[in-house]
């Protein structure tokens, strides 16, 4: 694909953003990138200062940058699909990613693949059985630097986000570029949020959010997000697993070890939302007819996973559908639903909202969106800043920079504020 | 089939008539290691993996407390006892502030069977004391063989510094669980252990817990299988599920506890561990009781020689007067196994230090190019985490390695005093088992050798992980010469503080002053860690001089006796040989109806053949 289709595509999305920034959200943003613009206006006549004033304009309507990272089966893909929509992530039951991933949105799905040396080329975005699968042309996973791919989620319009393969795996090669990731690019300001997924805080994760929060400097307590990702699986799968989730991100945000490192600790179901954005109708009916069984035979079948999809003529729904239910929504996640539609005539969508907000997904997009105003204000920081410096001694645009100071005034206060302090307002 | 108490009552009358106190201890010893067969079973993996469960599954009552959020913290030891009990062990509550750790002076609380979970969860005893670790007796039938299982803290997990007196607690332990659930495969940290583990441990195996809760466990096992062939670990992989065993001991369910997967795990701790375990102790005890017998048989037979033909009477004991030469020279310092073992020690001792010094030194020069190649200030905090990470496991791999080299020693030793005792052919020959018995016993008592600056650095820690381990089951021995090197990194974490905020000076300061820290920390470690291991050499000479000196002065004494008894049957009136000829060929007939039922027991191949 050529560079101008890439720029035409770029332009495009630029376009939806900046027509985003004029709905209600983001008040300081959208003033900020008003000022700007009409600075830049007032300076037509200056391009080098204009193009400088339209390039702080623009770095408001880029999408967020969310890494995610984590140790090896915390659950990353599966929050990555969950927060995007779809299910693009490949995850398995073996450690699966094995490239740094970056998803962006576009309208027609397109991977490509970035080699360390070389030329990248494009693979066929083609659906695997859990995600896409991507053509690495055999190369080695050491020599691939990352993997992009392109995809027409309306979620990823507002944010592009970053997969990584686990730290700590048995296939040291893929961990070290995950280390590598978060050494160098979640260090510098392409990434602006790195939510970090685990299921206990182990020493290896206190370790790892160390270096992070060491090489990213100030911001990094602010703009890092940890995760109980599999929240679901924190009570053995029992139906209140979820609050002891809770309790337990509950404890993390209590730890000075943790809040030394991370903004926010959040537990999410993320397999529970992963398949609450994706359930099918078919799925909702089975499990409605599962749920219509008697109830002892409904706790026989939830013993366990060999009990749940054991061939059974007295259960209306097959094995296999069985089993496929179970792969899209876990132990916690069947026991869930099948207590929800107990009794309930949930219609499927109201069974997905549900799901949704079961599995604690939206709070952590409230963190992410808290955390792109937060970006803002250091953007409106930073531009004005600049801006005055530039527009200082001439009168040109007088007005501009009377309101930018106002601005400027409004926002300092709030300059210590973090993510955490927005969040944990209820 | 007679029993091996039976054995041991008929062996310790017969020393008694023969006047043997130096036997008779020897068999009471025997006796005190068949009443206790504990078999200990360590279960430890990462933290939260279902390690309390398992231990509550396999003995079906919740004796372990087991949480969503709080990892266990206290040790809890399950062995088998007539009433169910639960002790807790904790240190008197300081009344000066210090903190005592006389293992003497523990205070041991007895409490109800349903309070202790509660108790271990929250640390404190009913009268408010802290709780280090808990005993816990209970009459089920899986713990009828002596299988101790304990419950190791997930604090940490593996990687930790709570992972390395992990570690070290292998070798005294008679098999080793490693849990780990079924959500995810083996990490690297995991597969590292198993295989240190397999290295110090005769039975090693795994266990994939929550089979219930997870969709793909089957491949997940699959996985892990593979990892464990590729790393080249042999142990047995065990998928369980600990709800449902607990589930179908509830409501009496056969099918639901086939599916739990506790059977074959089952069939494994009381197959291959404890029956293992229990045949070489019975090995071990029919043993003694055969040494026993032929001590008594070669004063019985030469007395009955010398009474049925008193005119060879005098050759006999002109044969007897050389053994009793040879044996006396056993005992002497210069006797060749006395030189083989000082020679060896030292050998050792020499070869770990070259080992660990060398280890280090590639450490050294790995850390001092790191230094070379930036500015140690800003990477200071990973760079201390990767040097003692490095330390930690190094030390471990010397650990291993001496143990290995010890054994080894041992066997030596034993074959060289069993060539000398080739000159004396009535006894039979040694068996090298029991050698390598003393080093694995040495190790389990080594916890008593805890030195008194060791108990300091163990309080420090003891807030911290509750690895307290003391008393009889609880002995798991605490080779503190691993954790010393990691205490002793507290200081170069310290010292690199320091330097860090010194932003002022230049690079390349930064870097002499790192190099020096690294070099001394590791100093520090060489001195440290190879003093441990000298002491632990130092005992290990001595417990082997011992029992080969004891086994010396016996072999004296029966031959002494032999001669003594020869030659007063030479001197004895033609009338009283008679009645003593008959008193003593039934005497020998005993002895010898004796040594052949021991040796059935002495036997592995005979071992099959129901009692």
């Amino acid at each position: 694909m050529s560079d101008e289709d890439d720029r035409a595509r770029t332009t495009g999305r630029r376009r939806r953003q900046a027509r985003e920034l004029d709905g209600p959200l983001r008040p300081t943003a959208r003033r900020a990138r008003r000022l700007l613009g009409a600075a830049a206006d007032a300076c037509a006549d200056d391009p080098l200062v204009e193009a400088e004033l339209r390039e702080l304009q623009e770095r408001f309507e880029k999408p967020l940058t969310v890494g995610l990272a984590g140790l090896i089966k915390s659950g990353k893909s599966t929050l990555l699909n969950a927060l995007v929509g779809a299910r693009i992530a490949a995850s398995d039951a073996s450690e699966c990613t094995q490239t740094v991933t970056w998803y962006r949105w576009g309208a027609t799905p397109r991977v490509a693949v970035h080699p360390r040396s070389g030329r990248s080329w494009e693979s066929p975005a083609m659906a695997g059985r859990t995600g896409l699968q991507v053509d690495l042309r055999g190369a080695p996973v050491d020599e691939i630097d990352h993997v992009d791919v392109w995809w027409p989620a309306p979620a990823l319009r507002t944010r592009t986000l970053i997969d990584t393969p686990g730290l700590d795996a048995l296939s040291r090669v893929a961990s070290r570029r995950s280390q590598e990731f978060l050494a160098t690019d979640a260090v510098t300001s392409a990434v602006d949020v790195v939510v970090y997924l685990l299921r206990q805080v182990r020493r290896a994760d206190l370790r790892y959010l160390e270096d992070l929060a060491r090489l990213r400097g100030d911001d990094a307590v602010a703009t890092t997000i940890a995760v109980v990702a599999r929240a679901d699986e924190v009570g053995a799968g029992r139906i209140d697993a979820l609050v002891s989730a809770e309790r337990l991100a509950r404890r993390h945000r209590e730890n000075p070890d943790v809040t030394r490192l991370c903004g926010v600790a959040l537990p999410v179901a993320g397999l529970l939302a992963e398949t609450a954005q994706t359930l099918r109708p078919s799925e909702a009916a089975d499990l409605r007819a599962l749920a219509a069984l008697d109830r002892h035979v409904v706790e026989e079948l939830l013993l366990s996973v060999d009990r749940f999809r054991r061939p059974s003529l007295s259960v209306p729904v097959s094995a296999h559908a069985r089993a496929e239910l179970l792969d899209r929504l876990g132990m916690f996640g069947v026991r869930t639903c099948l207590a929800l539609l107990r009794g309930n005539q949930l219609d499927a969508a109201a069974l997905t909202a549900e799901l949704s907000r079961r599995s604690g997904v939206e709070e952590l997009r409230r963190s992410l969106d808290v955390a792109v105003e937060g970006r803002d204000r250091r953007f409106t920081r930073d531009g004005l800043g600049r801006m005055l410096d530039l527009l200082e001694h001439d009168d040109r645009a007088p007005e501009v920079v009377q309101e930018a100071r106002r601005l400027l005034a409004a926002t300092r206060p709030l300059h210590s504020e973090s993510v955490s302090a927005a969040a944990a307002a209820p | 089939m007679l029993s091996l108490m039976d054995l041991l009552d008929r062996a310790e009358s017969l020393s008694g008539d023969a006047d043997r106190a130096d036997l008779l201890g020897r068999l009471r010893q025997a006796r005190r290691r068949l009443h206790d067969p504990h078999v200990r079973v360590l279960v430890v993996g990462e933290l939260k993996q279902g390690k309390s469960q398992l231990v509550n599954a396999l003995v079906n009552a919740p004796v372990c407390p087991v949480d969503d959020d709080v990892a266990t913290s206290v040790t809890t030891v399950v062995g088998w006892s007539a009433t169910p009990t639960a002790v807790l062990l904790g240190l008197p509550a300081p009344a000066d502030g210090t903190v005592d750790l006389d293992p003497t002076r523990l205070r041991r609380t007895t409490v109800p069977i349903d309070a202790h979970a509660r108790c271990v969860a929250e640390r404190r005893a009913p009268d408010g004391s802290s709780v280090e670790c808990s005993e816990v007796g209970l009459p089920r039938h899986v713990l009828a063989g002596g299988l101790v299982l304990v419950d190791t803290p997930g604090v940490g997990g593996i990687g930790s510094a709570d992972g390395a007196a992990t570690m070290s607690a292998l070798p005294s332990a008679d098999a080793v669980l490693l849990v780990s659930d079924a959500g995810q495969e083996y990490s690297a940290p995991e597969i590292e252990f198993l295989q240190q583990a397999l290295a110090v441990c005769p039975n090693v195996a795994c266990v994939l817990t929550k089979t219930d809760l997870y969709p793909h466990w089957r491949a997940v096992a699959e996985l892990d299988r593979r990892h464990l062939q590729r790393a080249g670990v042999r142990a047995p992989l065990f998928p369980v599920s600990s709800t449902l065993r607990l589930l179908a001991a509830r409501r009496q369910d056969r099918d639901l506890h086939d599916e739990s997967g506790f059977p074959e795990l089952v069939r494994y701790l009381r197959d291959d561990v404890v029956d293992n375990a229990g045949v070489l102790a019975r090995r071990s005890v029919a043993h003694d009781v055969l040494t026993v017998t032929d001590h008594l048989l070669m004063a019985a037979r030469a007395q009955l020689a010398a009474l049925e033909d008193p005119a060879a009477g005098e050759t006999l004991i002109a044969g007897l007067q050389t053994g009793r030469q040879n044996a006396g020279d056993l005992r002497r310092r210069s006797a060749r196994w006395q030189q083989l073992l000082q020679d060896g020690v030292t050998d050792l001792t020499a070869d770990i230090e070259y080992d660990l010094r060398d280890r280090l030194r590639r450490i050294g020069r790995e850390a001092e190019e790191a230094i070379d190649g930036s500015d140690p200030g800003p990477v200071w905090d990973e760079f201390d985490e990767w040097l003692s990470q490095r330390v930690r496991a190094t030390v471990a791999a010397n650990f291993v390695w001496a143990h290995e080299r010890a054994q080894w020693l041992a066997a030596q030793v034993a074959a060289q005093f069993d060539a000398t005792d080739a000159a004396l052919p009535e006894l039979v020959e040694g068996d090298d088992g029991e050698a390598l018995e003393l080093v694995a016993r040495l190790e389990r008592v080594e916890v008593e050798h805890v030195s008194r600056t060791q108990k300091v650095i163990v309080a420090l820690r003891g807030s911290y992980g509750g690895v307290l381990m003391f008393g009889m089951v609880t002995a798991i021995a605490l080779g503190m010469s691993i954790i010393n090197p990691i205490s002793v990194g507290v200081g170069v974490i310290l010292g690199g503080r320091a330097y860090r905020e010194d932003k002022a000076n230049r690079v390349r300061r930064r870097q002499t002053e790192a190099k020096v820290a690294v070099k001394r920390h590791l100093d520090e470690v060489v001195f440290q860690v190879s003093k441990d291991s000298k002491d632990r050499l130092r005992r290990l000479q001595r417990v082997l001089r011992d029992h080969f000196t004891t086994r010396a002065d016996e072999l004296v004494r029966s031959l002494d006796e032999s001669i003594r008894s020869a030659r007063e049957a030479t001197r004895a009136a033609p009338g009283e040989r008679a009645d003593t000829l008959d008193d003593l060929r039934r005497r020998v007939a005993d002895l010898e109806q004796l040594h052949a039922d021991a040796e059935r027991y002495a036997l592995p191949a005979l071992e099959a053949v129901p009692a």
